[in-house]
C-alpha cells in the first residue's frame, strides 16, 4: 500500500472551484474527509454534489482550487485515484448491450483489488441473475447493479452519488444495512450524495452540507447537532426586550406563542437565562438531519435574523 | 494498465458494425470478377466514344487489369473510406451522448487508451473487412473466371488501410469533440470531402490518401509504397494524438 494511503486524509479540497460560463457549480470548497469515515454531502438539486464528485475523480476539471484524493492529486494522478475509488454515479451509465456478467468481467479486469466474492454475494443479495441485459433491467435493477461494480472493487474511498434512488425500500435497507456496513467495517471511506436524509443519518458519520456550490457547513453529524441546538420556549409575557443581544443564540422565531431560539452557545447558560424567567414552557429540541437541512439551508439562504423581542 | 478489457468490450461493441463492413466487402469483392462477363456483353451492345474504345477494351481483355480497376483503384478504397467514417464518427461521440462517459471514464483507465483500444479495434476491423473482401475477390475469380489475383492485391491492402486510417482519425478527432455520433459524421464527411481535392489536380496527387490508397505504384511498377504508407500512418499517429488530446481536455 502506498505511504500516502495511511497518514493523509481521504478527500482534501482546498478552493475547490468550477465554474460553467456564468454559473458557479462548486464555490471555494474547503473540505477535508478523514480517512474511514462516512461522510453524507447533502444539499438541493444544483447544490453541486455531483460536481464535486466529479472534481474528486477528475471526471471535470476545476476552474480554480485543487483537490488531493487518498493523497493523489485528483487531476495529475487521477488514474491512482480511480484504482482506488468504487463509484456509483447518479444516472445509469452501465452499457445497455451488456449482461450482468459482461459489466463484472469488464470492471474486474480494470480493478486489481476486485472481489469476486463480494460481487457474487451483492449479486445475490440484490437478485440479480449474471446472464440479464441492462437494457432489459429496471431503473432499479440497473441502480443495483453500479452499486455492486462501485463496491465489489474493494475500494478505499466509495463515492456514491444519489445511491438509493429508484430503489424500492427493501433494497435500500439492504444496501445501507449490509453492503455498506460491509464496506464501512473494511475501513473504507464512504461519500454519499443523498437526498434520504432520515438514510443518510443512519449511516454518516460526518455531514457536509452544500448550498448553491458552497459548503455551509461540514463536521461531525453529533458535533453539528451539538452546535445546531434549538430551546423551545413559552414566555409569561412579552419575551425580554434584550433577547436579540444575547450572545449564545442565533436565529430565534416564533410559532404562535412559543418561541424556538437556535442556540450556537453554552446551552446550559442560556438555559439558566431563560429558567430566571420563569417560562411557562421550556424544553430542549433534539434535532435531526432534515431539521439541520432546512436550518442551516434557510441561514444560508440568507433567510437568518438575529433574535428579536417583537 | 489493463488494456484487454478495453479492447474486449469495443470488440463486443462493434462487433456488429464490423460485421456488416465485412459482408458488405465480401458482396463487393465477390460482385466484381461474378459480373465480368456480363460487363464485357454490355459494353459489346454500348456504342463508346473512339477514345475510351482501347482503354475500355484493354482493361476488359487483361482480367487483372480489370479486377485492379475495380477493386483497389475504386471499390475498396471507397467502401474502406465510408466505412471509415462510420466507425470513426460512432467511437466516442455516443458514449458521452448516452451517457456511458462516465461509467468509463471513471474506471482506472486513460483516456489516450480509451482512444488507443477504439482506434485499434476500429483500424483491424477495416483491415479484416478488406482481407475478407479481397479473398472473396480472389476466390470468386478463380472459381468465375479461372484465375485468382496476384499478390499485390493482398499487398494494397497496407495503403489502403493505412489511408482509411487517416479518415477513421479524422472521423475520430470530430467525435473526440462532440456529443452526437452523427453530426460529428457528417462534419468528419465533409473534411474526408475536402481531402479528396488534391486528387483531381496531377501536381498535387501526392498530396492525396485516396490516389495512395489505390496503392497505383503496386500494379504499374510491381513496387510497394512503402514511403507513402509511412507518411500515412504519421498523419494518422498525429490525429489520433489529437483526438486524445481533445478527449483529454473535456469534462464527463
Amino acid at each position: 500500500m502506498d505511504e500516502r494511503t495511511t497518514s493523509d486524509p481521504a478527500i482534501r479540497t482546498e478552493g475547490l472551484t468550477r465554474r460553467y460560463g456564468q454559473t458557479v457549480a462548486v464555490r471555494d470548497l474547503d473540505l477535508s474527509v478523514p480517512r474511514g469515515s462516512v461522510l453524507g454531502l447533502v444539499g438541493p438539486n444544483g447544490a453541486g454534489k455531483t460536481t464535486t464528485i466529479k472534481l474528486l475523480l477528475g471526471l471535470a476539471r476545476p476552474t480554480a482550487g485543487r483537490a488531493e484524493v487518498l493523497g493523489f492529486d485528483a487531476i495529475t494522478q487521477s488514474l491512482e485515484v480511480r484504482r482506488r475509488t468504487g463509484y456509483a454515479p447518479e444516472n445509469d451509465a452501465v452499457y445497455g448491450w451488456m449482461t450482468v456478467r459482461d459489466a463484472l468481467d469488464f470492471c474486474r479486469g480494470l480493478y486489481p483489488t476486485w472481489d469476486r466474492e463480494r460481487a457474487g454475494r451483492c449479486l445475490d443479495l440484490f437478485g440479480l441473475a449474471a446472464g440479464q441485459r441492462v437494457a432489459a433491467m429496471s431503473r432499479g435493477m440497473r441502480r443495483q447493479l453500479a452499486l455492486v461494480l462501485a463496491v465489489a472493487a474493494r475500494p478505499q474511498l466509495l463515492l456514491l452519488d444519489e445511491p438509493t434512488e429508484g430503489l424500492d425500500p427493501d433494497r435500500r435497507r439492504d444496501f445501507f444495512g449490509v453492503i455498506l456496513e460491509d464496506v464501512a467495517a473494511d475501513g473504507s471511506t464512504v461519500l454519499i450524495s443523498s437526498h434520504q436524509l432520515h438514510e443518510v443519518e443512519r449511516v454518516a458519520d460526518r455531514v457536509a452540507f452544500l448550498r448553491a456550490g458552497r459548503l455551509v457547513r461540514e463536521g461531525s453529524l453529533d458535533s453539528i447537532k451539538e452546535t445546531e441546538r434549538q430551546v423551545r420556549v413559552v414566555f409569561q409575557g412579552a419575551p425580554p426586550p434584550d433577547l436579540a443581544a444575547w450572545p449564545e443564540l442565533g436565529r430565534a422565531h416564533a410559532e404562535g406563542r412559543t418561541w424556538v431560539l437556535a442556540v450556537r452557545g453554552d446551552l446550559h447558560a442560556v438555559l439558566a437565562r431563560l429558567r430566571a424567567l420563569n417560562p411557562f414552557a421550556l424544553e430542549v429540541v433534539e434535532r435531526n438531519l432534515e431539521d439541520l437541512y432546512f436550518s442551516l439551508g434557510r441561514e444560508a439562504d440568507g433567510d437568518a435574523h438575529p433574535p428579536s423581542a417583537d | 494498465m489493463p488494456i484487454r478489457p478495453l479492447l474486449i468490450k469495443e470488440l463486443r461493441e462493434a462487433r456488429w458494425k464490423l460485421f456488416t463492413a465485412g459482408l458488405v466487402m465480401v458482396a463487393l469483392g465477390a460482385v466484381i470478377p461474378a459480373t465480368h462477363g456480363f460487363v464485357v456483353g454490355l459494353l459489346e451492345e454500348v456504342p463508346l466514344p473512339p477514345a475510351l474504345l482501347p482503354q475500355v477494351q484493354a482493361q476488359l481483355r487483361d482480367v487483372t487489369t480489370y479486377l485492379w480497376a475495380n477493386w483497389p483503384a475504386k471499390n475498396l478504397y471507397q467502401t474502406l473510406v465510408v466505412a471509415a467514417l462510420v466507425f470513426g464518427a460512432g467511437a466516442l461521440a455516443p458514449e458521452f451522448g448516452r451517457g456511458t462517459a462516465v461509467f468509463l471514464f471513471s474506471r482506472p483507465v486513460t483516456r489516450r487508451a480509451v482512444v488507443l483500444a477504439k482506434f485499434a479495434v476500429g483500424v483491424a476491423g477495416l483491415a479484416l473487412a478488406a482481407l475478407a473482401g479481397t479473398l472473396a475477390l480472389d476466390l470468386t475469380a478463380r472459381a468465375v473466371l479461372g484465375q485468382g489475383v496476384p499478390w499485390t492485391f493482398y499487398a494494397a491492402l497496407v495503403p489502403a488501410t493505412a489511408g482509411a486510417s487517416v479518415v477513421y482519425g479524422i472521423a475520430l478527432w470530430f467525435s473526440a469533440r462532440g456529443d452526437d455520433g452523427l453530426r460529428a459524421g457528417v462534419w468528419a464527411a465533409l473534411a474526408a470531402a475536402a481531402l479528396s481535392v488534391p486528387s483531381w489536380v496531377p501536381n498535387l496527387q501526392v498530396a492525396s490518401v485516396y490516389v495512395h490508397m489505390t496503392a497505383r505504384p503496386l500494379f504499374l511498377e510491381g513496387r510497394f509504397p512503402w514511403l507513402e504508407v509511412l507518411g500515412l500512418a504519421a498523419v494518422t499517429a498525429l490525429l489520433v494524438l489529437a483526438s486524445a488530446r481533445a478527449l483529454e481536455g473535456r469534462d464527463v
